[in-house]
């Protein structure tokens, strides 16, 4: 204001300066001016936009701008896609994220200069712990078979059928030993005991045993030899006579009484006592946890980590690990070089992994649940894929 | 009447003959290494009566497996009806394909074909790959139209009965099979699961042929695995090769000296050598593992050799397995190496190859010691709460010694209420005249 005791003159002067400061923005009111909406990163949010002057309204859904008079107002509400949350929204450089209403909207005006209104969306990561238990209703979801037990029941002989008791040891790379006692079948003095050595793997998506042993002794009292090595795939099937166990192939070379036989991939079948079939275990399960962390320096991370306990009972232990995820993709974990805290001490299992690949979630009241995607197994000299989600105890 | 005499007679120096030379050697196998000149000559004259005889117990063998299958109580007018039966189940009257096939005629195979039509995938596999186990070469012709089959599992089943049937035609076939690079990876592995099979030059050198194409790790590492059958000589120049080729996958590595275990044992020096100077620690191991595979191979100082130098603790574990079978081992120098391993797998596995040691001479200086010493670890950790499969290995080294320390420690483990039913049974079985 300028004061009436002011000299005629300076009042003038003033009059005249007022009028040159207001007659540009005169002349310019009701003019367009552009706003610059910046949306971050594309796909993560849309921004709902309505002006005053000119009276429209709409959606933006990726960056863009918006036009509105000079003196008229712009309403801004900020909307995240799925997956996605709004963190921050700034006008030019000024953090204007605290001047949202409940409903992530501002109303800016009246408008007299052009601005940058930049919204950052951030995914919101799926944390939580995830627990995929064995698919006991799918038993042949899972291509591992661990054979650590005793097996008993009666195996064909080269003459007629005898009763066997295997008491059989498999590492966390499948290889096996076998040591047990045949009806009628005495080792040599100072010999090896009944039994043999060999290696279950995948083969074709089935787990398979090759197994070989050596024998000198006696067979019913009469000096034996034999050196054998056979193969089966370990699918324990009905083998006849309503008996359940192994049908394979052998090839063997054998001296009885000093009669030499041999055969090649001849074949063979076992039969299992039905309690020795328990023995087959394949019931595995895989627990994983995953938190957002803070590092040193205040940047956040995802970390996972994860707990397989293994068709034996040993648990491997994976460490907290840095992940990655994206809405279209999910999660992608991979998890080796546990620890297996059963033995003692603990050692390192470096023929244990699992990968978990395109793990995808959805929000279901507080907790997430996985959606999609496969798991690769690896472990006892065996390996399978299979779907994520048939792992999931149902409802 | 002098006739019967003279037969009767002959029979009798017969029955002596094949008593005889069956007792002779059973007792001086004439191919032993240290047979004496008189074993040789005996063997001129026993071995090919001994020979003959277990071609008979073979033949007798298959027969009884055959009669089986054949389901030969009935005539092939009542098998062939009851496969068509189709009041009965498929998945029961399937069986008789195999007496169908096996006969041959005109009528079975009108049979097979008219079943084959209709019938559902599975049974289709099955009844296929039951009509390759005959053997018969003249259902070869009907099976290769099955190989295009639009079911993986009846395709997999014409792979495994046109391998039982055999021939270098099937191992042409196959080969293109796994060479197809249009072709499904499981089948194309199967192919090549399927001339390791069937073990004939053909086969071989198809596999040889096939491995030249860069197939995948997954198919290359079958391919190694069926070459790994045959007879090392054949093959030995392949796997060199392969191992030193640096562009060699480290899994298809792994996966060659693996593959060594179903050669024969004059893989062993080159197995031994992988152990000792590959750069890939998993490639050592299962060089080692292989080599023990052989059984005695005479070659237990070097194992322990290699033991001694090993840094890593799981190539040690697969050398002590491979000790066990060894009759000659350095036990002074295995002790200590044994002594100081801390990685429980690769200690008990030591432990193990310390009992066979024990086993087989109870009198040995080291058996006081085993029994003073590592009877009571093994004890504690059967005991304890160990991975299972460490703790049945534990239990089989006392079952390997024998020692009467170890036999009362298996008793124990055999009562202990601690024990878990796996390894109190594993125990059990170990104790002489066990129940």
């Amino acid at each position: 204001m300028i004061p009436r005791s002011a000299p005629p003159i300076r009042r003038a002067l003033a009059a005249l300066s007022l009028a040159a400061l207001l007659l540009p923005l005169g002349a310019a009111w009701g003019a367009p001016i552009s706003w610059t909406i910046a949306i971050t990163p594309k796909g993560g949010g849309q921004v709902d936009w309505s002006t005053s002057s000119p009276a429209a309204n709409g959606t933006l859904d990726a960056s863009g701008k918006i036009v509105v008079e000079q003196g008229g107002f712009l309403d801004l509400t900020f909307r995240a896609n799925d997956g996605y949350v709004l963190v921050s929204v700034f006008k030019n450089t000024d953090d204007w994220t605290f001047f949202l209403d409940g409903n992530k909207h501002f109303q800016f005006g009246p408008v007299a200069n052009a601005h940058k209104i930049t919204a950052t969306y951030g995914v919101v990561v799926p944390t939580g712990a995830f627990d995929f238990p064995f698919p006991t209703g799918h038993p042949a979801l899972t291509a591992i078979a661990s054979l650590t037990g005793n097996y008993t029941g009666v195996m064909p002989g080269p003459f007629f059928a005898r009763h066997y008791d295997l008491d059989v040891a498999m590492d966390e790379a499948g290889k096996v030993v076998v040591l047990g006692s045949v009806d009628g079948v005495v080792p040599e003095p100072g010999a090896d005991p009944v039994g043999g050595a060999g290696a279950v793997k995948t083969v074709d998506g089935t787990p398979t045993m090759q197994l070989k042993m050596g024998f000198e002794g006696t067979l019913d009292g009469v000096a034996a030899t034999a050196k054998a090595s056979g193969g089966a795939a370990l699918d324990v099937v009905d083998v006849g006579g309503g008996a359940v166990g192994l049908e394979g192939t052998h090839s063997y070379k054998t001296t009885l009484g000093g009669v030499p036989f041999s055969e090649k991939n001849a074949p063979v079948h076992a039969s299992f006592d039905p309690a020795s079939v328990g023995n087959v275990a394949k019931d595995w399960t895989l627990g994983i946890d995953i938190d957002e962390r803070t590092d040193a320096k205040g940047k956040r991370y995802i970390a996972a980590r994860a707990d397989l306990v293994l068709p034996d009972g040993d648990t491997i232990v994976f460490a907290e690990r840095k992940a990655k995820y994206t809405i279209a993709k999910g999660y992608s974990l991979a998890f080796k070089n546990g620890t297996n805290v059963t033995l003692v001490p603990p050692a390192v299992a470096k023929k244990v992994k699992i990968q978990i690949k395109r793990m995808t979630l959805v929000k279901d009241g507080l907790v997430w649940r996985p959606t999609g995607g496969t798991i690769h197994y690896q472990f006892f000299g065996q390996k399978g894929v299979a779907n994520l989600v048939d792992f999931l105890a149902p409802g | 009447m002098r006739l019967t005499g003279l037969a009767g007679g002959l029979a009798l120096f017969g029955a002596a003959l094949v008593g005889v030379s069956a007792w002779s050697e059973s007792r001086y196998p004439s191919g032993a290494a240290d047979a004496a000149l008189v074993s040789r000559v005996r063997g001129v004259v026993t071995k090919p009566v001994v020979d003959a005889l277990g071609r008979e117990v073979v033949r007798r063998l298959r027969g009884r497996r055959e009669a089986r299958k054949l389901m030969s109580g009935i005539s092939d007018e009542d098998a062939i009806a009851r496969f068509l039966d189709d009041r009965t189940d498929l998945a029961e009257r399937r069986v008789y394909a195999y007496r169908l096939a096996a006969i041959g005629s005109p009528q079975a195979i009108a049979a097979l074909r008219a079943v084959l039509a209709t019938a559902p995938p599975e049974d289709r596999a099955f009844i296929v790959q039951l009509i390759g186990t005959t053997g018969n070469r003249a259902m070869k012709r009907h099976l290769w139209t099955f190989l295009g089959d639009a079911d993986d599992r009846v395709t997999r089943a014409a792979i495994r009965g046109l391998v039982a049937i055999g021939g270098s035609d099937v191992a042409a076939v196959l080969a293109d099979l796994v060479r197809r690079p249009d072709g499904a990876e499981h089948l194309r592995v199967e192919a090549a699961i399927g001339l390791g099979e069937m073990g004939t030059a053909a086969a071989r050198n198809a596999l040889l042929g096939v491995l030249t194409d860069a197939p995948s790790v997954p198919v290359a590492a079958q391919i190694v695995e069926s070459l790994g059958r045959f007879r090392f000589a054949r093959v030995a120049a392949t796997f060199e090769d392969l191992m030193a080729r640096p562009e060699t996958p480290p899994a298809l590595r792994v996966a060659a000296a693996e593959a060594l275990a179903r050669s024969n044992r004059d893989a062993v020096p080159f197995l031994l050598r992988l152990a000792s100077d590959d750069a890939d620690p998993d490639v050592r191991a299962a060089a080692a593992w292989a080599s023990g595979m052989h059984g005695d191979t005479r070659t237990g100082p070097r194992l322990v050799a290699l033991a001694e130098r090993e840094p890593d603790a799981d190539v040690r574990r697969r050398l002590y397995e491979s000790l066990v079978p060894q009759p000659e081992v350095p036990i002074d120098r295995l002790v200590p190496a044994v002594a100081a391993e801390h990685d429980v797998a690769a200690r008990i596995a030591g432990f193990n190859a310390l009992g066979a040691v024990v086993g087989r001479d109870g009198t040995a200086p080291i058996a006081a010691d085993f029994d003073a010493e590592v009877v009571p670890e093994l004890v504690r950790v059967a005991a304890s709460g160990n991975s299972l499969n460490v703790r049945m290995r534990a239990v089989f080294a006392l079952r390997r010694a024998g020692t009467p320390a170890a036999q009362d420690a298996l008793v124990a483990i055999a009562t202990s209420v601690d024990a878990p039913p796996p390894i109190a049974n594993a125990a059990r079985h170990g104790v002489r005249n066990h129940p």
